[in-house]
């Protein structure tokens, strides 16, 4: 739970703002918002400018020493960013007219953000913790809230009057319990009170890398060793006597490798019958024999089997490597 | 209204996101917190006090009787208190931490990207919400004050101790020694420097409301029974 980071808790809170319209302190019918953001602007600020100090009244958050900064923010909906262009092709692929509107999102009502940067401690005094369970974070968020509670309810009333769900609330622990429910995690907090340079420990990129890399390579050697390395090997590719392809052709190259894996299967399963041992002569099953039969110039029996129709297939299915090593 | 509270800027900014591809935001994120070594440059810019980022995704925002959301994308609502004036702000991310800029708003509906910095300020522009409300406990003090006084506190605690077991003279020389030390800590916080005259007018202007509405309250307070 990133709410808690280094000794402060990052609380970020949306509570859904009432519609309608209520009586502001002029007795005037305004919306909710209207009364919200009325309220917030008059709210004192701390005394941080001459025009503030000649007001002279401190902010109601100053009462409670835990809170470094804090804010109230009104969304009155989420913010769109145009429509996302789409693919020309695509559209004319898949007839999709542009000019049919896309759906903009739009929120059911406002929200009120509360986003407060406070110690993470449960009693005036206590050191700042280094690290915190779910279950004691949540309990530093409450104490906060009731410490809130206890300094500035009024102030809270005020605001938080327009807002759904706090007419039930009535006390410190019942505005804990609130800001409970408006809560939303924070996903990455960051502060810069560091006194001295923080030990920053960084990715360990280059073994990472080899962690990866190693057994990936060691992989596509072997797959490559059984693709085209070895003798039998079944995708193997290609004429056996050299030269007869062109060079990107021959076994072991990217097209090769290509073939093998795309036509080689095809190429099996019309590969004839042995009348013999009953199996597919395959190049590849016979390619030992081919080969010394290339280096002593014997004509090799079915160089072009595969393409040869059920005829040819009918001429040259009598041949089997025993028969001719006989 | 103001999003300007002593020396201190308050900056809200929401942007949409695909849900489809939310999750690589929050990767990012949870690399980032794994390997703080990837914050050095934000740490590096030293103004910034606290910075968040929240992931919202259709499914999160508060009910409380309202009625759920019915979205078609995801937000990320960052807010961040920092020194210095918008355009300090936004020019110092761009220059000091651009890739890491454009890897925490990765996902991010339309956003495009750091470098160049007018369409990038452009898109902050858009999608920034004013705050209502900012409250600052150090309006004085910028935030490379704060770890100023966080030093001398530091000293004087350590003085402290010395004090308690070291003779008149040693200690005469440990207080030489620490006031060498945090001398550069001793500066005076103060106004900031006007960034806005807006809001040094409306300062001025709220000032008649804000004690009418504090004497309201203080009745409400004195009233029996409350």
């Amino acid at each position: 739970m990133p709410n808690f980071d280094t000794g402060h808790y990052f609380l970020t809170t949306l509570a859904p703002i009432k519609h309608g319209s209520a009586s502001d302190e002029r007795g005037v019918e305004v919306s909710h918002i209207e009364r919200l953001r009325t309220t917030l602007a008059i709210l004192p600020t701390a005394l941080q400018s001459p025009a503030t100090e000649q007001i002279g009244i401190n902010s109601p958050f100053a009462r409670d020493r835990h809170t470094h900064l804090c804010r109230f923010m009104v969304l009155d909906d989420v913010v769109y960013n145009g429509r996302p262009r789409s693919d020309a092709i695509v559209n004319a692929l898949t007839g999709k007219d542009p000019l049919v509107p896309q759906k903009v999102d739009r929120l059911n009502c406002a929200y009120l953000m509360f986003a407060a940067d406070f110690d993470a401690v449960k009693e005036e005094g206590d050191p700042l913790p280094e690290t915190l369970t779910p279950a004691e974070q949540d309990a530093v968020r409450d104490a906060y809230a009731r410490r809130l509670w206890q300094t500035m309810n009024l102030e809270l009333r005020e605001i938080y009057d327009n807002c759904v769900g706090f007419n039930e609330v009535s006390d410190a622990d019942g505005f804990a319990r609130y800001l409970g429910r408006c809560q939303v995690e924070t996903t990455m907090p960051f502060n810069d009170y560091w006194i001295r340079p923080p030990k920053l420990h960084g990715l360990p990129v280059t073994g990472l890398i080899a962690l990866v890399a190693v057994p990936a390579l060691v992989t596509l050697i072997g797959f490559l060793w059984w693709l085209f390395g070895a003798p039998n090997s079944r995708w193997s590719a290609g004429p056996a006597r050299s030269g007869s392809w062109p060079p990107l052709s021959r076994p072991g190259s990217p097209i090769a490798t290509l073939y093998g894996m795309a036509i080689g299967p095809c190429r099996r399963a019309t590969m004839p019958i042995c009348r013999r041992c009953s199996s597919r002569s395959t190049y590849s099953s016979t390619s030992r024999t081919l080969r010394s039969r290339a280096r002593a110039r014997i004509p090799r029996p079915c160089m072009r089997i595969s393409a040869h129709s059920s005829r040819v297939t009918s001429r040259t299915t009598r041949w089997h490597p025993a028969s001719v090593r006989a | 209204m103001s999003n300007i509270a002593g020396k201190a800027y308050a900056m809200n900014v929401v942007t949409p996101t695909k849900p489809m591809i939310l999750w690589i935001n929050r990767l990012i994120f949870m690399v980032g917190r794994g390997t703080p070594k990837s914050l050095a440059g934000l740490l590096g810019l030293s103004f910034i006090h606290f910075a968040r980022w929240v992931l919202v995704r259709r499914d999160q925002w508060p009910d409380l009787g309202q009625g759920k959301q019915d979205l078609q994308n995801d937000y990320m609502i960052f807010c961040s208190n920092f020194n210095g004036t918008w355009d300090q702000y936004i020019d110092a991310f761009s220059d000091g931490i651009p890739n890491g800029l454009d890897l925490f708003w990765y996902t991010a509906t339309k956003y495009p990207n750091s470098i160049p910095i007018t369409p990038f300020k452009d898109y902050i522009t858009h999608n920034q919400i004013y705050t209502n409300y900012y409250y600052n406990a150090t309006p004085g003090s910028a935030q490379r004050d704060i770890k100023c006084a966080m030093r001398v506190y530091d000293a004087l605690k350590d003085l402290a101790a010395r004090h308690r077991r070291e003779s008149p003279e040693d200690f005469a020389k440990s207080y030489r020694a620490a006031l060498l030390r945090v001398q550069g800590c001793l500066g005076d916080p103060g106004y900031g420097p006007v960034a806005s005259l807006d809001t040094e007018r409306a300062d001025i202007n709220r000032g008649p409301f804000v004690r009418r509405a504090e004497e309201t309250l203080f009745a409400q307070k004195n009233r029996p029974g409350a």
